[in-house]
């Protein structure tokens, strides 16, 4: 850690410039400036912040900008850094959105849109890949993630239902220890 | 209150409630059960519109879960895409604040560890479910297969920024292919 903790606006600085820069997901930015370019945090608080904020529900790298922002100044830190994670880049997206209502019916943007369409499902897929691979290879998660896969994309089930569902489930059934 | 801020407003509550169910594969998980509710069940929107909103979010900078931002802005304007973010961000936002000031500091507790574990396989349905969905609705052709299948194994097994695909695939649009 750094000796000097950072202020309120420096964190939102810092966060609003990592999330600005993070075209296709904020998160390796996130390890190279917190980790390599800052030092702000070392590479195994890195891992345990990242534990922490995986464990929470919603979106892992807001958690990760408040428990940083949390430990370098108090709860506004942690607010802050949240901030700055997401206002600049929630005006930059209804800026191009805005223009895209404007000037989204010529052809060549549809094209270019359905064109990029195939890129973000791929995207998408490439993710669901990487995480699948990751998961250890045991009948019961097998089970559960296809359980899963079926209620909400072939069944189309409310989401909240499937979750509570399946979640109790998995709790109640224990991962036997290899 | 006119008809766009009812349904931003129902797009608050669905929205953050769906926020809470996010654990482990990001906010990106939801995609499906969004999409379910704004275009099947109250066609607020098509899946057409989902589908371009979700893309434009992917071109622009920032944590990917601003593809719910320009969903509420497609379906109620300014204020459905600040119903929207604020959803999404917020619930969980709070837990993390009580949570960091009660200082559970740690993802490696026991009970961190057995949640994580019965989570991890629900978490990968949810995002298989994603990609599952934005795929049957942007990826037609055999053309099309062919690039999607090219653009997941560069996203999968290598490091180039995922813009470039993106762009590649926008080329593509644009000259007709896809």
């Amino acid at each position: 850690m750094t000796d000097t903790p950072l202020t309120k606006f420096q964190l939102f600085r810092l966060f609003a410039g990592m999330s600005l820069m993070g075209f296709g997901g904020v998160m390796p930015w996130a390890h190279r400036i917190l980790v390599e370019r800052r030092r702000i945090v070392d590479p195994t608080q890195f891992l345990e912040i990242l534990a922490y904020a995986q464990l929470l529900p919603g979106p892992t790298i807001c958690h990760i900008g408040m428990i940083v922002g949390h430990r370098q100044c108090g709860q506004g830190g942690a607010w802050a850094a949240l901030a700055g994670m997401i206002v600049p880049p929630f005006v930059f997206v209804v800026g191009l959105a805005t223009l895209h209502q404007i000037y989204g019916q010529a052809g060549w943007i549809q094209d270019l849109l359905r064109g990029m369409a195939v890129a973000s499902a791929a995207l998408v897929a490439a993710m669901a890949l990487r995480m699948s691979l990751a998961l250890p290879r045991t009948i019961r998660n097998l089970i559960f993630a296809a359980a899963m896969f079926a209620g909400i994309a072939l069944l189309h089930w409310p989401l909240l239902l499937v979750m509570l569902g399946l979640g109790a489930m998995s709790l109640a059934i224990p991962v036997r220890e290899r | 209150m006119d008809r766009q801020d009812e349904i931003a407003l129902q797009i608050f509550w669905h929205f953050a409630m769906l926020s809470m169910m996010a654990v482990g594969g990001g906010v990106l998980a939801l995609a499906p059960d969004m999409m379910r509710y704004v275009a099947d069940d109250n066609g607020w929107i098509t899946r057409q519109d989902f589908i371009e909103s979700f893309t434009l979010a992917q071109i622009a900078p920032g944590p990917n879960f601003l593809f719910a931002t320009l969903v509420g802005m497609k379906a109620a304007g300014i204020p459905g895409a600040a119903a929207a973010t604020i959803a999404v961000i917020v619930p969980p936002a709070l837990l993390a604040a009580f949570s960091l000031h009660w200082g559970a500091k740690r993802g490696g507790s026991a009970w961190g560890q057995r949640l994580r574990r019965a989570v991890a396989p629900l978490s990968i349905g949810m995002v298989c479910s994603t990609a599952w969905a934005l795929t049957r609705s942007s990826v037609h052709t055999p053309v099309d297969w062919l690039a999607f299948a090219i653009a997941v194994a560069v996203l999968y097994g290598t490091r180039f920024n995922p813009l470039w695909v993106i762009g590649a695939c926008g080329a593509l649009g644009m000259a007709g292919i896809l």
